[in-house]
């Protein structure tokens, strides 16, 4: 996955509208943007043609306004954070950030549970 | 004159020039009045044309003052032109000195080609340096998102760097933003606006100037502070004219540059130095954000005038100072002796650098008249140049006696009524001396007025005189005396040497003939450096 698809915090705000709606033109993104943001139209659509270029939305043309529509999908964009954070922060280890995870959160036992319960069922997969 | 233009000479004209103009304009601006009056966008424009006038005016002040030579002496400037050049020459004294004892040094690498590495290793450094940033700019360009085309400005947003920025290459306009600023509208616009009026002031094409000029002159410091200068002035233009079109208002946009500067404390940008970007110092930030308040419209164009009246005056008078008295600096002896050295003309006429001669020779060089007179003589003498050396050629005489004509008629085909001795043409044949070597002189024809005539009478007469003496001095001196007079001169010191036989002369003629042999030298010289005058 290329360096592309790295977002900064407002592409990632305005994509995220973009994943809830499925599809949307520039006014349909402010409409969903919370009432404290203040975010002009040129803005928002200045950042969604600079995502248009990083080949991270796809726009159609319909009369005067362009609908915009996610060519990255969310659980890519997650996987690909994920990768990146565990390379640059863990030195790819998955481990250690697991461990990290577990040490540094208050987990409940209820959580505990459930993650067990996920790395039992990882363990019968490779055991079989 | 391709030689005159790339020469050591130009180079420190051109060096000289951007100390002139940085330090003209910079006093120029002291002036409260001036500096109050005048737009920013007009200091702008008038620094550039003070660095282009000067340097142009410095290097064609030379051509120019050879078209007119400066006839008269009695100029009201001439003290001014003596003091600078006094100036000029003293610390040129000094240098030539240091030069020398640094020469004479036991060393395998003369100064002059440690100056010619050093000059070709800044060269090659600063060229490095700025296709360096060229291809950055390239890369920003091809990494950039585009946003909009407008003509041949193109808008990108880069990732790359923190501040916004804008250049030019080959008539194509570029303006990166941030990628930040895609949220900030208010700053996106403003940003735009202040980088397109980079553009349109013409800074990115004059950043690529001064760069070309720092290749040359890097080690200039006047050069470094010109480039500061005119950044400083630039963006007080911009700012001004953002500003006076009155649809921001001045908070807003000082805001708005406060901002981008805090962005740039985390850029990298300034270490890089990066062509055609415009960045922030602490000090012109906050001279900036202080002014943005201060701008006014003003329509007061007599400052102005004033300003590039006062200017051209200045630039002329240091130009004409600099170039009208650089002969003025004498000629030691010992250069004078090393030039009679290199050449073979000087052999047959005995020529030492005496202390006669030299001050012969300083004094064409200082006494502007004196100069005007023996150039145009000279101008004169290559009308017949040509035709002379060769009729020297074919008699085997030596060509030093092109000075002859110079020293008796300045090359003019004078009338007999203008000499007490009713001599005659270039070459002042007396009329019974012409009739001895056959020419016809009567009221009705005088043939020491035709060229051609005149010199073969001249040459004959002249070889008679060398077959008599062996010595093509004394030819000369039998030319002004008569070949009886210096014989007698011969007989009675018993010398043949031409000193000796003016200092036997009786003393109502030593002085003339004394004049007349130092004439001859010196003129003989600077037929053959002319430069030593004309430079």
């Amino acid at each position: 996955m290329s360096e592309k698809y790295q977002l900064t915090p407002v592409e990632h705000e305005l994509m995220e509208i973009l994943w809830k709606l499925g599809q949307g033109t520039v006014r349909d993104v402010i409409a969903c943007l919370p009432k404290s943001r203040d975010l002009a139209y040129t803005s928002v659509s200045t950042i969604l043609r600079i995502l248009q270029q990083k080949k991270i939305l796809t726009a159609v043309k319909a009369g005067k306004q362009h609908i915009y529509k996610p060519l990255l999908s969310k659980d890519k964009f997650a996987t690909h954070s994920v990768k990146t954070m565990m390379k640059h922060i863990f030195s790819g280890n998955s481990v250690n950030m697991v461990a990290y995870l577990v040490d540094k959160n208050n987990l409940s036992l209820e959580e505990i549970n459930t993650l067990q319960e996920l790395l039992e069922s990882k363990k019968r997969e490779l055991t079989k | 004159m391709i030689k005159d233009i790339f020469s050591l000479h130009t180079y420190m004209i051109i060096n000289c020039a951007i100390l002139v103009s940085y330090v003209l304009s910079r006093v120029l601006f002291t002036i409260p009045w001036l500096a109050q009056h005048i737009q920013q966008i007009h200091k702008l424009k008038f620094a550039r044309y003070c660095l282009l006038i000067t340097i142009s005016i410095f290097l064609l002040m030379p051509f120019l003052m050879n078209i007119k030579p400066i006839a008269n002496t009695n100029i009201e400037f001439k003290p001014i032109f003596q003091h600078a050049s006094q100036l000029i020459n003293e610390s040129q004294k000094v240098v030539t000195s240091q030069i020398n004892v640094i020469e004479k040094m036991p060393t395998s690498l003369s100064i002059k080609s440690i100056i010619t590495v050093f000059l070709m290793l800044g060269f090659l450094f600063h060229l490095t340096n700025y296709i360096k940033t060229i291809l950055i700019l390239n890369r920003v360009k091809k990494e950039a998102f585009r946003l909009h085309k407008m003509g041949n400005t193109h808008i990108l947003f880069t990732t790359m760097y923190n501040i916004p920025f804008c250049w030019s290459l080959v008539k194509k306009h570029y303006i990166a933003l941030p990628t930040h600023l895609a949220e900030i509208a208010i700053d996106r616009k403003l940003s735009i606006q202040h980088e397109l009026q980079h553009i349109r002031q013409g800074d990115t094409n004059w950043l690529h100037c001064m760069q070309i000029l720092k290749l040359f002159c890097f080690w200039n410091p006047f050069l470094i502070l010109w480039m500061s200068w005119l950044n400083d002035l630039q963006e007080y233009a911009c700012d001004e004219q953002i500003v006076l079109r009155k649809k921001i208002s001045p908070s807003t946009y000082a805001q708005c540059i406060v901002d981008r500067a805090r962005y740039s404390l985390n850029s990298d940008l300034l270490a890089n130095r990066v062509t055609a970007i415009n960045g922030f110092s602490k000090s012109t930030l906050y001279r900036r954000v202080n002014m943005i308040f201060t701008y006014k419209r003003n329509k007061r164009k007599l400052a102005l005038i004033m300003a590039y009246a006062i200017s051209v005056c200045a630039i002329s008078t240091t130009a004409v100072a600099l170039n009208g008295t650089a002969n003025s600096s004498p000629l030691p002896s010992t250069k004078i002796s090393n030039m009679i050295k290199k050449s073979d003309h000087e052999n047959a006429f005995h020529i030492k650098a005496t202390p006669e001669v030299v001050a012969e020779i300083n004094k064409i060089r200082s006494d502007d008249h004196a100069r005007a007179k023996m150039l145009s003589a000279l101008k004169r003498m290559h009308q017949y140049k040509s035709y002379l050396k060769d009729e020297f050629h074919k008699n085997n005489m030596p060509s030093g006696l092109l000075a002859l004509p110079l020293i008796e008629s300045g090359y003019q085909s004078l009338n007999e009524s203008v000499n007490p001795m009713r001599a005659a043409g270039i070459w002042q044949i007396i009329p019974s001396t012409g009739e001895k070597m056959g020419l016809v002189i009567n009221d009705t024809r005088d043939d020491r007025m035709n060229m051609e005539l005149a010199t073969h009478a001249a040459i004959k007469y002249l070889n008679q005189c060398y077959d008599q003496f062996h010595d093509w001095k004394l030819a000369v001196i039998a030319y002004e005396i008569g070949e009886n007079q210096t014989q007698k001169l011969i007989d009675a010191t018993g010398s043949r040497d031409a000193w000796t036989l003016v200092n036997a002369m009786p003393e109502q003629y030593r002085n003339d003939l004394k004049k007349y042999i130092t004439m001859f030298d010196a003129t003989v010289i600077i037929i053959n450096h002319p430069e030593i005058i004309s430079a």
